[in-house]
């Protein structure tokens, strides 16, 4: 089922409007991630979504059909919460049954149900444990077959892996988006760790402030970033900036003219610093200094100084701190306007990927 | 050193820390019930020097004979089985309705935590006047024109009533307390599952207070057990017109301070007791099987 946003605006007591002229779309049938930092208003985005929240003005489609004023009763929206509120006098079947007993399903249809939903998230062999006594993985898989046995027009997961550790965090990743891809319910999944956001989704829609940054494949944002926010969250280690101005003078001629008058900013990804010579076409070549190296693992981390800024690379070898020539690659090298809006992606086009 | 194994040694170590406790205990709850039930054996004794000349059941075939015994059982029966639940559920349900305003709840509860740290005397010189004939003002709310005192067919429930409204402040208390403690999510869970305003209350908030349910039933078992206090002040001194407030423990205290049946006031007592031992015994199983969900060692 799609789900639109139309101009929502909506403001807790004594507050400046957490949204404001909202409007967004969620696709049908597709695992949309939600990733923003903390505070950007996703729980509020999932509440309203859910019925615990009413907006102050405009409306919320589901499948074009105004549900706005419907309660949450009505809507048929499945929720996970970040630590799952399973009913702890409940073992996991009687936490899967109650939808189905709630909606006072007969209780053949009921067991059968239940069966394959709890092998759909594979917790058949815990059916008469107690929520307390599973894992937090096996408690996160229990709640997502509650919320998924009641047939949930769409189905929203606030920060569902944030209480996991690292190894746990992948493995129930991967699940959710198995069991999304065999269920086919619309999705949404909240989070703001960007890795979970790209690893999962079809569709990430970045926001921030209560807007609405960017929509698009992982792979567009990243490369193709809409503006100096989406470009600052997403990648990791965080993009470098530094004034046009300073770097202008070392750009070819053509594209400094070009942008001489709207560009205000240059953000330079840690790839794009590279190791003369190389194959790859550099819009420059300049002598920096690297001052230090941090090997973290697989990567390097070199920080350089050039002209009075500080630049970042993960594209170099191990080398003694000292002076060397270094290219600057176009893809990974954006330039933008004083609003932040992205004018220059390093030559690629915003419409391809 | 950790976990020692234990000793004759480390037995006595803890013996010597519980021993103040135990002494205590002994002296205070164990002596006395021995006596009891020497003395309920005791056909004929003298109590001033405890010296007792004959054993037999007549006590007990006496309490089994005496119409007054039957009262006073029936009484403690009806509070325990019948006002128990009534306050627990009247509670409950005032607790509910305080729970969704929570703009004056503060009010009320002081209002209606003030019988239980008021005196029962106080309380029940209050009730007294209340229920007066004349001008009384429960006659005068509901329009009638009851003896409430004495009249043997009302003044039990005018005990009863004084009983609920002096302890039901407190029950408030604790099952709002208890209200709290359930997080919010579980209930908003069960409406986003579909669940009606009902099945929210059943499924979810019922089972979740079960442990405040069992404090305040365990609670009320024991203070229906000893209704005493609020019969003698009531009634000023008597139970009720024509024994019609008597109750075990009353029963009880008819029997050895007014007519120095101590034989007689034992045996009831240990009537009494093997009444809560039952009462609470059947509780307790109930309670136990209820909460299963909450023990570690589920299964
Ligand atoms: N119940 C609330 N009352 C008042 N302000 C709130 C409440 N919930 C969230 N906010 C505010 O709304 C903004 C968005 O919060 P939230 O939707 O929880 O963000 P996120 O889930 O992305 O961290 C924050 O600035 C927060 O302070
Ligand atoms: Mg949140």
């Amino acid at each position: 089922m799609e789900v639109t946003f139309q101009d929502i605006t909506l403001a807790y007591p004594h507050q400046a409007p957490t949204l404001a002229h909202f409007t967004w779309t969620v696709p049908d049938g597709e695992l949309t991630a939600l990733l923003g930092p903390s505070g950007s208003g996703k729980t509020t985005l999932l509440n309203l979504l859910a019925g615990l929240l009413t907006p102050d003005h405009g409306r919320l489609l589901f499948d074009q059909v105004d549900v706005t004023h419907q309660g949450m009763g009505q809507r048929n929206v499945g929720m996970v919460f970040q630590d799952y509120a399973l009913y702890p006098h409940l073992t996991v079947h009687d936490n899967i049954a109650f939808p189905l007993k709630m909606a006072h399903v007969k209780r053949a249809e009921r067991e059968a149900q239940i069966r394959q939903f709890a092998a759909l998230v594979r917790v058949t062999p815990f059916l008469q444990k107690y929520p307390r006594e599973l894992s937090g993985g096996q408690q996160q898989r229990v709640a997502l077959a509650r919320a998924l046995i009641q047939r949930p027009a769409v189905l929203l997961l606030d920060e569902p892996l944030s209480n996991l550790d690292a190894e746990l965090r992948v493995t129930l990743r991967q699940e959710i988006r198995r069991i999304q891809q065999a269920t086919g319910v619309t999705t949404i999944f909240v989070t703001h760790n960007q890795t979970d956001a790209l690893q999962i989704a079809d569709t990430i829609t970045l926001l921030h402030h209560g807007q609405v940054q960017q929509t698009g494949t992982g792979h567009q944002l990243y490369h193709t970033p809409a503006n100096l926010t989406v470009a600052r969250f997403i990648g990791s280690p965080r993009l470098t900036t530094l004034p046009f101005a300073a770097l202008a003078p070392a750009l070819p001629d053509s594209l400094a003219a070009r942008f001489a008058s709207s560009a205000t900013l240059v953000g330079i990804r840690s790839e794009a610093l590279l190791a003369t010579p190389t194959p790859i076409p550099l819009l420059t070549t300049q002598t920096m200094r690297l001052t230090a190296q941090d090997f973290l693992g697989r990567d390097i981390v070199s920080h350089l100084r050039w002209h009075q800024q500080d630049l970042i690379s993960t594209a170099l070898p191990p080398l003694a701190p000292g002076e060397y020539p270094l290219g600057l690659a176009a893809p990974g090298c954006y330039f933008f306007a004083a609003n932040g809006r992205c004018l220059w992606t390093g030559g690629t086009d915003h419409a391809e990927s | 050193m950790l976990n020692p194994k234990p000793s004759l040694k480390t037995t006595l170590h803890a013996l010597a820390y519980l021993a103040p406790l135990l002494i205590i205990t002994v002296l205070f709850t164990v002596w006395p019930l021995l006596s009891a039930v020497r003395l309920s054996l005791a056909t004929r004794s003298n109590f001033y020097t405890g010296r007792v000349t004959a054993y037999g059941w007549a006590n007990f075939g006496a309490l089994w004979h005496d119409p007054d015994f039957h009262r006073a059982v029936q009484h403690t029966l009806l509070f325990t089985l019948g006002v128990v639940p009534a306050s627990v559920l009247l509670a409950l349900g005032v607790a509910l309705l305080l729970n969704r305003l929570p703009h004056c709840a503060r009010f009320f509860q002081t209002l209606y935590f003030l019988p239980f740290v008021t005196s029962t005397v106080a309380v029940s010189l209050v009730w007294g006047w209340l229920f007066q004939a004349d001008h009384g003002v429960v006659n005068g709310l509901i329009h009638t024109n009851i003896d409430w005192l004495n009249d043997p067919h009302y003044s039990l429930l005018a005990l009863i009533l004084l009983c609920l409204w002096q302890s039901l402040g407190f029950n408030i208390l604790l099952f709002l307390a208890g209200l709290n403690h359930i997080d919010d999510r579980y209930l908003l869970v069960a409406q986003l599952n579909g669940a009606t305003a009902w099945q929210r209350f059943w499924h979810v908030t019922w089972p979740l207070l079960t442990p405040t349910v069992i404090l305040i039933t365990v609670n009320a078992l024991i203070t229906n057990f000893k209704v005493f206090d609020q019969v003698y002040a009531l009634f000023h001194g008597s139970a009720g017109p024509a024994n019609a407030d008597l109750t075990l423990t009353y029963y009880l205290y008819q029997k050895f301070y007014i007519e120095n049946q101590t034989g007689l006031a034992a045996a009831s007592g240990l009537v009494l007791f093997g009444l809560v031992l039952l009462i609470t015994g059947l509780a307790g199983t109930y309670f136990h099987h209820w909460t299963r969900w909450l023990r570690k060692d589920a299964r």
